[in-house]
């Protein structure tokens, strides 16, 4: 374990010290700062939510019904549901659909948690 | 811009040529911002003699010089231009187009500028009041309207192909091929676009449509149209696509109470469009269109990303345009919920 303040924490601080700083900078450039601020908070959330790449893969193998020997990659697994999906293997299915808006919504707290407000 | 003084000399001429001038002189050349596949940049110049004598600001539209065919030619773009001028849509008058690469080293058209704001952050944030948004998004709707009654068999239109085996399923092919270009695979979008092809419209109108038609590629110059923007995608379909697409949740820049692009009221804009063009929106069809919007946004944001990932440009803001990708996935799900 590193000592704190961990990546998470130290993008945060950094966060708030570029924040005090983008009026300072030229309007044409304020844009960019902020786009760099939208990256630093994107970056700090996925570190802590550092199990997605778990989750998924615990979803994939239940929707497939693997064993516990199945050694199938989280990749290879989406890769089968992405193309039996349009080999129409799930229409209207409401596992796979539960399985894709798990995902999606906590995919969307990492990327813009503001979005599921509307 | 970069244009040697040889080049430079070979415009003036060609200006010159067409305007039937004595002589041109270009006093001025700057690149305009946006466009990442096409280039843009602003001319001064002054003109003696023949049908344009005096100062005139123009545009001059040309390849970036690093792109791939990923939509029509300058040339094509043009005649679509042209096509729309002609046909009374709100544009910047084209004047003409070379397509002799020998002039400025690549194809290349000139138009007038038209002034105003296109930046869609700064139009959405823009202090409307309620009988201003009323009257601008319809004017949109009326413009649209327009573009779509556009006849194709009265202009040299004939590179814009008709969508097989419909407007609809047109696009799910098209856009599962974009998908199968790309290193990682997209279940939810694989979802949206196979939910697209089970509901696929029994029956659907074609018309000339513009494609991306939304806040982003509008002038606006004091609260009023000053010009629609970016034809490059210009084709056949169903004009419901259009029309959910200018209402499409991404293009209303956060300002999600306003549904026609972040602007005003999507019932407002029905209705102008509908006056004019005498046609019915089936409401629940431009729900359709609606998930095709969001994929589609969901495959080109995807494109944009892998432009920065594969090195081809680095950018972060092509980079942060991969992560919005969920956003789309998540709009799409909530609008086809298994029955």
């Amino acid at each position: 374990m590193n000592n704190r303040p961990l990546g998470a924490e130290l993008l945060n601080t950094a966060r708030e010290t570029l924040k005090g700083l983008v009026n300072d900078l030229p309007r044409e450039k304020q844009y960019e700062a902020l786009m760099v601020l939208n990256a630093m908070a994107i970056a700090a959330r996925e570190m802590t939510n550092a199990d997605e790449a778990n989750l998924q893969l615990e979803g994939l193998k239940k929707l497939y019904e693997t064993d516990e020997h199945d050694e199938s990659s989280l990749l290879e697994l989406s890769r089968r549901l992405a193309r039996d999906i349009r080999q129409q293997k799930f229409d209207n299915d409401s596992e796979a659909y539960t399985f894709l808006i798990e995902t999606a919504t906590r995919k969307l707290r990492v990327s813009n948690p503001k979005y599921l407000k509307g | 811009m970069g244009l040697d003084e040889a080049s430079r000399g070979r415009l003036a001429e060609f200006i010159a040529e067409n305007s039937r001038a004595s002589s041109v002189t270009i006093n001025s050349i700057s690149r305009l911002t946006g466009g990442a596949i096409q280039e843009n940049y602003s001319l001064d110049i002054n003109i003696h003699g023949g049908d344009w004598d005096g100062t005139h600001t123009w545009v001059l539209r040309t390849d970036a010089p690093s792109s791939v065919q990923v939509s029509m030619s300058r040339v094509q773009e043009f005649t679509v231009l042209q096509a729309a001028y002609d046909s009374g849509v709100t544009v910047p008058k084209p004047l003409w187009c070379c397509d002799d690469v020998m002039a400025i080293g690549r194809c290349f058209y000139l138009m007038q500028r038209v002034d105003g704001i296109a930046d869609a952050r700064t139009l959405v944030r823009a202090d409307w009041n309620d009988t201003q948004r009323e009257h601008f998004v319809q004017c949109l709707g009326r413009e649209l309207a327009m573009i779509h009654a556009i006849d194709v068999s009265k202009f040299n239109l004939d590179f814009l192909s008709s969508p097989h085996p419909s407007p609809a399923q047109a696009r799910i092919n098209q856009y599962r091929n974009y998908l199968d270009d790309l290193p990682d695979p997209h279940p939810v979008l694989e979802w949206g676009l196979r939910w697209l092809e089970i509901n696929v419209p029994a029956e659907s109108v074609t018309v000339f449509c513009h494609c991306d038609y939304r806040t982003g590629n509008i002038m606006v110059d004091n609260g009023e149209l000053a010009g629609i923007l970016d034809w490059e995608f210009a084709g056949l379909s169903d004009p419901l696509e259009d029309i959910a697409w200018f209402c499409a949740r991404c293009w209303r820049f956060g300002q999600n109470h306003y549904q026609a692009g972040g602007i005003g009221q999507r019932e407002d804009f029905y209705r102008a469009y509908e006056e004019r063009s005498n046609r019915i929106i089936d409401r629940e069809q431009v729900t359709y269109w609606d998930v095709m919007a969001a994929v589609r946004w969901a495959v080109i944001a995807l494109q944009q990303a892998q432009r920065h990932l594969s090195g081809e440009q680095v950018s972060l803001e092509l980079a942060l345009t991969g992560r919005i990708v969920p956003e789309m996935e998540y709009d799409i799900l909530q609008m086809t919920k298994p029955v």
